[in-house]
């Protein structure tokens, strides 16, 4: 076996310290290492997106990368996005609103990929949204109900930012 | 009773916990000490296992144990045969590891079990297997064939099964008919691919001597009732545990798939948790496959194009073993004849072993081969005798004072298949004027003097829904008040939190989001047969409709006494028992709910204690949903590329309970159905390896792909559950095929292509193009 | 996945020398397509020297005398967002939207797309392929329908007829760019740029790699000249979905008119050999003409001279040509340019 190496990463604000081997996939240490399972490993070869993280504000995805690559990165998962169940997220209330999702097994990916997708683009029309989402497979939906969520999202996330504020940073 | 939620679009229950990470799905099972495992599987299509070689597994790093065949005493057996048929003579069944041959690629081997996958993984590169291969059987028709290289050589034969189902007097109606016309129509493999590959998780605690297993599977109870009598356990000892189930669609029932044994095995053996999860490419190999099938068909008309005789012959390919028995191209050949009336109808079929993965059932089951032939048959009458294809069609519709309908043959559950109730025309109308059919002919030259190719398709099929045999629940009312609903069909994304809930809260007069739901967990619930066939809301939905009726009316009587009231002039609401007309008289159900179950004190002769009733349904046969698809389609001659602008959907599925559930439902039908008409598809080579075994190769459609679906709703609710209720979970799927290949057609007509295979893609349509232009130039 | 060391390298040099000496390393940068085939055991490093921390080769800077200068791993989606990749190389920025995913193309750099493997399912798969050292190509004689039409001379299974999977080298190669390769040893002067197609070789038995990469060697730029003025530029790709797909075929074209004449022309084609395949024999002919329904039906015939079909990839050649007829549209129409 391999020499362990010491990963130290920030997930959803907290720091996290361990002793890895340099094969452990960044999705699996998030999973059983860090025992946040609600990102989800769908293909292992990176098309499904069900394990979409949030990689220094990027989507990315978990499992294709390295747990020792993530070495002082800051990462966000679907567990970061609301406190409780009371207190969602509004692109979880606006999955909740539009049933934009099923068995829940690919929603983590989604959400977050549509989290970053509006950050940078807060008022987009359905063909950005569903060139957004392409990279994350869904088999239940049919991504109907999916593209109508992140539309309503976009509305209220506008509706709670500050008047004149952008979300999108310049230069993108 | 107030009605509130049947009927509404209720948000769902189970969303919250979904969304913020907290699902339940059986790779997020985490138990201190468990080991992992991982199979050495067939790298051969078809050989003889000469050598099988554990030793440097076992040596390696982390190894707790290295199984093979001959570890397995009994349990070596094939596995036992699912569903029975009078003529599967061949009834051959799987292995939890193959013995001394092997059929298929990926067929397990070997099952290690280690200290983490990736040792696991490791150990299983070090078994040595010796294969002497055997003349692989690829080719459905060649596999039929006299002489063919044998799968199960005791068998004589690849012929698993040679079924014919006859109504009328089909050969003298072809002999006599003024048109007949034949097709050869070819469906090749696909298969679900549910975004959560399976996974086993098996807990034996020798103490209390009981086995408690997570499994993702469509079929729980049976899951356990099986393994109970495997292991040689009393069957209170397994709890088999169906938590979330990241989607299933059909491939995620086998009783049982190789994995589902050797999981618990090994954690018996070892005294340890084990932990199995599939990987998406052993996910390819190992869950069982669909769809391939090749229909010579034969349609007989008079001159107005009316039905006079319907004629399939056709081949079935069961893959390596046929556990599941019959059920494809039964229910195939029974879906064939859909909503048209066919006086003489021929449908016979031989089901074929070859060396590729199982073939068991996968959303539509067979639905979407019959549709497909039909509906070919029906475009090329309306060619043939210049009638429109929407009016071809109409002529042919059974009526609405015809039901119930008996078309004559035996369904997938050996009932009569009689249609309960329907209104076909009603719902082809509504499909036609949703879609702009009238108008189309002009939009369509429009588009084509732009360089534009546009198509219209529509396809109308019946579904059969909601068998037998029975689904219970049982609910229960706390002393809190909060209901407690368990019943044995898990989910696997289709609602039952909610819709289930609902019919609950209805009774009850309690809030939706008070009635929990258990589900998919035999500690719980333990008896039923799983979901599937779309038969969860007809089957379950009914059994409790009327255990929540049955807690009602002992509510009532319990009330009554309470409130000394008589219990006619009570009603349940806002989760209080209140005299109707004296609000201020009331009492809570928490508080009937203690009051039926006392501490001191009596209860009426006669009487159960607490708010609890236990009720089953068993329909006497399934009753049948039905609808029609219609879009339009752009089609780009020169990529191949196609572009579906309007999707439609009508759909008649009885009583709906939740609206917003159901269009989810069909939504995710017809993206599967798109996938599988335009661009899923298995490839085997000619030695049998599966070439298609990552998402890179099998192309799932993305939200570029599939289109926004309008949905229309006829509801004739149906009269053999007391909700009125049809099954709605393979409505989205059944009719894709049928409706693109004419559309396709249609948009192409310039070249004269003919659609006659499914899956197309964006090859094959310019290789259609091509072939056209060769033939025939534009 | 075998166990490997790894190596966050913190130099070039650091990784070239470890790369060099080291049989079995492997240069791992966005990790996309390596650590798949790590996974299926279709690759097995013992070594990975990550390089993706080296903030020095993620740029982009102006030439003098125009053009642009990249560093090899700038990721696609940093390229796909900049301005002047989209008002100066549309074909390239187009040629980046259509690559993998929006996930992928935060992670996924520019030089490792360029050096990616193909994606032949003989040889992502455990099956006979040249690159894994065996004997034959499998492709050559079985399910080839998204394999070569060009420069595999003869499909006698000697030869890979795989193509190579680049969409941004399909471009780039119309663009007449070039390839800074860093050679272990050699001072950063002496690094020399090749043109892009020549970073491409075609894998035999004797020589089962899909570069000229040696050992060590990395790319490090990509220059990307700047084009004549009032060109032109398209990048249109064939797939199998919409999205998240492979090409089919594409075609990159850049024109330059005067007037109604085509001053220049050049044409590369994706999805169709194991590098962009220049049509140059089309570009010749197209040098120096006017316009004319006459001239796009020979330039079209002319892209696709040559074309050597499998079996199974027959649709290719219509599709090819169908593809460079629309490409011609638009470079050479002002109301179909992009």
């Amino acid at each position: 076996m391999a020499a362990t190496r010491t990963v130290r990463v920030r997930v959803n604000g907290t720091l996290h310290e361990r002793e890895v081997e340099p094969r452990l996939l960044l999705s699996d240490f998030i999973r059983h290492e860090l025992g946040l399972t609600g990102t989800h490993v769908g293909c292992e070869h990176g098309v499904c997106g069900a394990c979409t993280i949030l990689w220094n504000g990027e989507p990315v995805r978990s499992c294709l990368a390295l747990a020792v690559q993530a070495d002082g990165a800051e990462l966000e998962t679907v567990e970061g996005l609301a406190p409780d169940e009371e207190r969602l997220h509004p692109v979880q209330a606006a999955f909740v609103e539009h049933h934009g999702l099923q068995c829940g097994f690919c929603t983590p990916g989604f959400l977050m990929t549509v989290v970053a997708f509006l950050r940078e683009n807060p008022d987009p029309d359905e063909a950005e949204i569903r060139r957004a989402i392409s990279g994350n497979l869904c088999r239940c939906t049919g991504y109907v109900n999916i593209v109508k969520a992140v539309k309503h999202a976009a509305r209220s996330l506008r509706a709670r930012a500050p008047a004149g504020a952008s979300a999108a940073p310049a230069g993108r | 009773m107030v009605t509130r939620y049947l009927g509404a679009p209720v948000r769902r229950n189970e969303d919250p916990r979904l969304l913020t990470g907290r699902g339940n799905f059986v790779d997020d099972i985490q138990i201190p000490g468990m080991l992992h495992g991982a199979f050495v599987r067939s790298t051969h299509a078809h050989a003889r296992l000469k050598r099988v070689d554990v030793s440097r597994a076992l040596a390696a790093p982390g190894v707790h144990a290295v199984y093979t065949h001959g570890d397995l005493g009994p349990l070596g057996d094939p596995l036992p045969p699912l569903i029975p048929h009078p003529t599967l003579k061949h009834h051959k069944t799987q292995y939890a590891l193959a013995p001394d041959k092997v059929r298929y690629v990926g067929e397990p081997v070997a099952f290690v079990v280690a200290d983490s996958r990736y040792l696991a993984e490791d150990a299983a590169d070090l078994v040595e297997v010796e294969y002497e291969p055997l003349p692989p059987v690829v080719d459905l028709e060649a596999a039929a064939e006299p002489g063919a290289p044998l799968v199960h050589e005791d068998a004589g034969t690849n012929v698993a099964a040679h079924y014919t189902q006859r109504v009328g007097e089909p050969d003298r109606a072809f002999a006599e008919a003024p048109h007949v016309f034949t097709e050869r129509l070819v469906m090749d493999r696909g298969c679900a691919q549910p975004m959560e590959p399976r996974g086993v998780v098996a807990h034996w605690d020798p103490r209390l001597e009981t086995l408690l297993i997570w499994d993702s599977t469509q079929a729980p109870i049976p899951i356990r009732n099986g393994l109970a009598r495997l292991f040689g356990l009393p069957e209170r000892a397994v709890r088999v545990i169906a938590g979330d189930v990241g989607g299933g669609f059909g491939p995620k029932i086998m009783m049982f798939y190789p994995e589902e044994i050797m999981v618990p095995l090994a954690a018996m053996r070892l005294g340890r948790p084990v932990k199995w999860i599939e990987d998406r490419r052993e996910h390819f190999w190992a869950t069982n496959h669909e769809r391939e099938q090749i229909h010579d068909a034969a349609i007989a008309v008079d001159d107005q194009g009316r039905i006079i005789a319907v004629r399939t012959v056709f081949l079935h390919d069961a893959g390596a073993y046929i556990p599941y028995g019959l059920i494809v191209p039964v229910v195939a050949s029974t879906t064939l004849p859909g909503p048209y009336k066919i006086p003489n109808y021929h449908a016979e079929f031989k089901a074929v072993f070859t060396n590729k993965t199982i073939v068991s059932p996968y959303r539509g089951a067979g639905r979407p081969h019959g549709v497909f032939v039909m509906e070919r048959l029906m475009d090329r009458v309306a060619r043939e005798l210049g009638i429109d294809r929407a009016e071809v069609r109409r002529r042919n519709l059974i009526q609405p004072d015809e039901f119930p309908y008996d078309v004559g043959l035996i369904y997938q559950d050996f009932a009569p298949l009689i249609y309960d109730s329907g209104n076909y025309p009603a719902v082809m109308d509504r499909a036609l004027a949703m879609v702009g059919y009238d108008r189309f002919p002009e939009e369509q030259a429009r588009a084509r003097r732009e360089g534009r190719y546009l198509g219209l398709g529509v396809a109308n099929y019946v579904e059969g829904t909601g068998i037998g045999p029975y689904e219970g629940a049982k609910v229960h009312v706390e002393p809190s008040g909060k209901v407690l609903l368990a019943t044995g069909v898990g989910t696997q994304g289709q609602g039952h939190y909610t819709s289930l809930a609902q019919l609950v809260a209805d009774q009850l007069g309690v809030d939706v989001k008070d009635v929990h739901v258990v589900t998919g967990d035999t500690g719980e619930f333990a008896w039923g047969t799983g979901t599937f066939a779309s038969r969860a809301a007809v089957v379950a939905g009914s059994a409790v409709y009327l255990a929540a009726r049955a807690v009602r009316e002992k509510a009532l009587e319990v009330a009554a006494r309470l409130l000394e009231a008589s219990k006619e002039d009570l009603e349940l609401e806002g989760g209080r028992v209140l005299v109707r007309g004296a609000p201020q008289r009331a009492v809570s159900l928490g508080e009937v709910a203690v009051a039926a179950n006392p501490l001191r004190g009596t209860i009426p002769e006669g009487a159960e204690p607490g708010l609890e009733a236990t009720r089953y349904f068993g329909p006497p046969r399934g009753s049948f949903a039905a609808g029609t698809h219609a879009a339009v389609v752009e089609v780009d001659p020169e990529t191949g590329m196609l572009k579906i602008l309007r999707y439609v959907v009508v759909h008649d599925c009885g009583t709906v309970i939740n609206p917003m559930i159901l269009e989810g439902q069909i939504h995710g039908g017809v993206a599967q159905g798109v996938g599988g008409a335009y661009y899923e598809k298995l490839v085997y080579d000619e030695g049998g390896q599966l070439l298609t075994t990552s998402f890179m190769d099998f192309l799932i459609p993305t939200a570029m792909e599939v289109p926004d679906v309008a949905i229309g709703h006829v509801e004739t609710p149906s009269p053999l559950n007391p909700l009125g209720i049809k099954g709605a979970g393979e409505a989205g799927v059944i009719p894709v095929p049928a409706l693109v290949a004419q559309a396709v057609e249609d948009a192409l007509a310039p070249w004269g292509v003919r659609v006659r295979e499914m899956p197309l893609s964006p090859v094959k349509v310019r290789e259609l193009v091509e072939g056209s232009r060769r033939e025939a130039p534009a | 996945m075998k166990p490997f060391a790894y190596t966050a390298a913190t130099s070039l040099d650091q990784a070239q020398e470890i790369l060099s000496e080291e049989w079995g390393s492997r240069l791992y940068a966005g990790g996309t397509d390596l650590l798949t085939l790590t996974k299926r055991g279709t690759v097995s490093p013992d070594h990975l020297v990550d390089i993706k921390g080296l903030a020095d080769f993620r740029y982009l800077r102006h030439l003098t005398g125009g053009g642009l200068a990249i560093g090899a791993l700038t990721t696609l989606a940093e390229l796909e967002a900049n301005r002047t990749v989209h008002r100066r190389f549309p074909a390239l920025a187009r040629s980046i939207a259509v690559t993998g995913t929006p996930q992928l193309r935060n992670r996924a750099t520019v030089g490792g797309n360029l050096c990616q493997q193909p994606r032949c399912w003989y040889y992502r798969g455990d099956f006979p392929c040249l690159l894994h050292g065996d004997e034959v190509c499998g492709a050559a004689k079985g399910e080839n329908a998204y394999h070569a039409l060009f420069g595999y001379e003869s499909a006698d299974g000697n030869r890979c007829v795989a193509v190579h999977p680049s969409d941004p080298a399909v471009a780039l190669s119309a663009l007449e760019a070039e390839v800074v390769v860093a050679v272990p040893g050699e001072a950063p002067v002496n690094w020399e740029a090749t043109p892009i197609d020549d970073l491409f070789q075609q894998p035999t038995k004797d020589f089962p790699g899909t570069t000229i990469l040696n050992p060590g060697d990395v790319v490090v730029e990509i220059r990307v000249p700047e084009q004549p003025k009032g060109s032109r530029q398209v990048y249109l790709k064939a797939m199998d979905r919409a999205a998240w797909a492979f090409a089919l075929v594409s075609v990159a074209a850049v024109a330059t008119l005067d007037g109604n004449r085509l001053a220049d022309l050049r044409l590369a084609l994706g999805g169709v050999a194991y590098k962009p395949w220049r049509a140059r024999h089309a570009e010749e002919i197209a040098r120096g003409h006017v316009v004319s329904p006459e001239l796009v039906d020979e330039i079209v015939e002319l892209a696709a001279e040559g074309a050597m079909p499998l079996g199974a990839n027959e649709y290719k050649v219509p599709l090819l040509k169908g593809l460079v007829r629309q490409a011609l549209r638009a470079v050479t129409d002002e109301s179909r340019g992009i």
